[in-house]
């Protein structure tokens, strides 16, 4: 795994709208970002749609959440709300209800108020249909959070490889093997020293 | 037999205290607890007081056995019988 090679951060997120002026109502006006850039092009986008604006939104830390609209595409009635989302970063609690109390004072609904396993996130649509979650850390991620994400990844790909149709089942019993040599492999430490323990339960 | 990993973190650990079993034996080591047993093991959500998110999370540590039960209110694993 290349270790000397980083980025850093977002640059930009790039997607298409065919709302554009919903759009910059929805991020410059409602949310109130800034608008660092825009781009205009003539004949370089591909056919159907060789005419674009690429403008872009201050999403905060340098980072920036640009849409292209493309001349004389139209919206399609057929399309499905994207699957993807896109998740912004506030650091407090008054953070992110501020941002909740933002959204419903425009008319903005919140979709749902999540607390996750070391975030909580709040969730709207963007006039694209886009889910924009806004997030708070509960607890920072330690080398432990690490360490247990690349083995979940190990057991996923092993899951993957596997004759069996892949499951959660066969993804969470290839992970128990995996966390098991973790621990056998762990010199069991001095039970006075650190507080390791090996007992019955309740 | 049966195992449930459980890593080591404060959203998960309730789960570690809620796990019952016939002569459960509790490992803490190398950032995870493990709970073993001969026979089942059984989580009641109402015993490990969980949101949704991390409840049906449970179990990304991994288990070893069958997987009899797991919805909004129980997580049971049974021994695999090989």
């Amino acid at each position: 795994m290349p270790t000397a090679m980083r980025t850093r951060g977002v640059d930009h997120a790039a997607y298409v709208t065919t709302r554009p002026a919903e759009t910059i109502r929805f991020y410059r006006d409602v949310m109130g970002l800034r608008t660092p850039h825009v781009i205009t092009a003539k004949g370089w986008g591909s056919r159907p749609h060789p005419d674009f604006v690429h403008f872009f939104f201050d999403i905060g830390d340098g980072d920036r959440l640009a849409f292209f609209y493309y001349f004389g595409v139209p919206e399609d009635p057929e399309a499905r709300p994207p699957d993807y989302h896109l998740a912004l970063h506030v650091d407090t609690e008054e953070e992110l209800l501020a941002w909740r109390g933002r959204f419903e004072e425009h008319g903005v609904r919140v979709i749902a108020q999540i607390i996750h396993e070391t975030i909580e996130s709040i969730y709207a649509r963007d006039p694209n249909g886009m889910i924009i979650e806004i997030t708070r850390p509960l607890r920072d991620l330690t080398d432990r959070d690490r360490r247990d994400a690349e083995l979940s990844l190990e057991a996923l790909l092993d899951s993957l490889a596997d004759d069996v149709e892949p499951t959660l089942e066969t993804f969470w019993r290839r992970k128990a093997e995996l966390v098991a040599k973790e621990l056998d492999n762990e010199v069991a430490p001095d039970d006075s020293a650190d507080g390791h323990t090996e007992q019955e339960a309740d | 037999m049966t195992a449930i990993y459980v890593l080591d973190v404060p959203e998960f650990a309730p789960l570690a205290g809620a796990a019952v079993a016939d002569g459960l034996l509790l490992t803490r080591r190398a950032g995870y607890i493990r709970l073993t047993a001969e026979g089942p093991i059984t989580v009641r959500r109402a015993d490990a007081d969980m949101v949704d998110a991390v409840w049906f999370s449970a179990l990304t540590g991994g288990y070893t056995g069958v997987l009899e039960c797991f919805d909004r209110d129980r997580i049971r694993v049974l021994p695999d019988g090989r």
